[in-house]
């Protein structure tokens, strides 16, 4: 079962690297992270950077877990949208 | 491609999805172009964001050693409330013992009290009975047939 991800991260690294360079994708993440508001952005940059678990991100923000969740994928909902126009 | 597949990919990245559901997930990516994209689209993010570890918020990090902190001051005023039970118990339980050691010796003062009165009773209804049986006068038995059959005891 985890062939098919790491299949999947082969193939993107692969094409990736004819797409873009890593860190102008960085760049634009976090430009596009910038305009995101400090409620959404902040759930997402403690799972990315320090790998905090819902749970502690929930206490840290004194939020519900449930909201944690829903921040993150609409956070990463609008990072995909402006990372798409490039990749595709 | 629907919301819940999303959702799944997106616990999957944050390391939240169940063993059992990680097999749905894959079986999903193996037969959904959409989701396999959606997969790579998070990759991307994640493996470019990789590189920057060094622009982590201070403000953030702050906050969260704040958190910490709260945590540990939240642990210590437990402790703290727990340590009170603890000797508010252990001050009961004495309390207690010596209230029971109280009324052990008030009932063995009792229980001698109550032997003596009844030695001073037994005592006393002896000397009456012994009173009353020498008030009595000597008692006679007469045998009705002619012959006589005396029985002595060999007492």
């Amino acid at each position: 079962m985890f062939m098919i991800t790491e299949e999947i991260e082969m193939e993107f690294l692969e094409n990736l690297e004819e797409i873009f360079e890593l860190k102008e994708m960085k760049e634009i993440i976090l430009k596009e992270l910038d305009n995101i508001a400090i409620e959404q952005r902040e759930p997402f940059i403690m799972k990315e950077f320090s790998g905090l678990s819902y749970k502690e991100i929930a206490s840290i923000m004194d939020i519900d877990e449930n909201t944690v969740k829903s921040r993150l994928y609409k956070t990463r909902q609008k990072l995909i949208q402006r990372i798409s126009k490039i990749v595709n | 491609m629907s919301t819940d597949i999303k959702k799944l990919i997106n616990e999957y990245f944050d390391c939240e999805l169940e063993k059992s559901e990680e097999v749905v997930l894959f079986s999903i990516l193996s037969q959904n172009e959409e989701a396999r994209d959606y997969f790579k689209k998070l990759n991307i993010i994640r493996t470019s964001l990789n590189e920057s570890r060094e622009e982590f918020p201070l403000e953030l990090e702050e906050r969260i050693f704040h958190t910490i902190g709260n945590t540990n001051q939240k642990r210590r005023s437990f402790f703290t409330l727990h340590n009170f039970f603890a000797v508010g118990s252990y001050a009961v339980a004495v309390i207690l013992l010596i209230v029971s050691i109280i009324f052990f010796n008030k009932i063995n003062d009792y229980k001698k009290e109550m032997e003596d009165a009844v030695n001073i009773i037994s005592t006393k209804s002896e000397t009456i009975e012994l009173l009353m049986r020498n008030t009595l006068p000597t008692t006679e038995v007469k045998a009705k047939f002619p012959n006589e059959i005396i029985i002595k005891s060999n007492l």
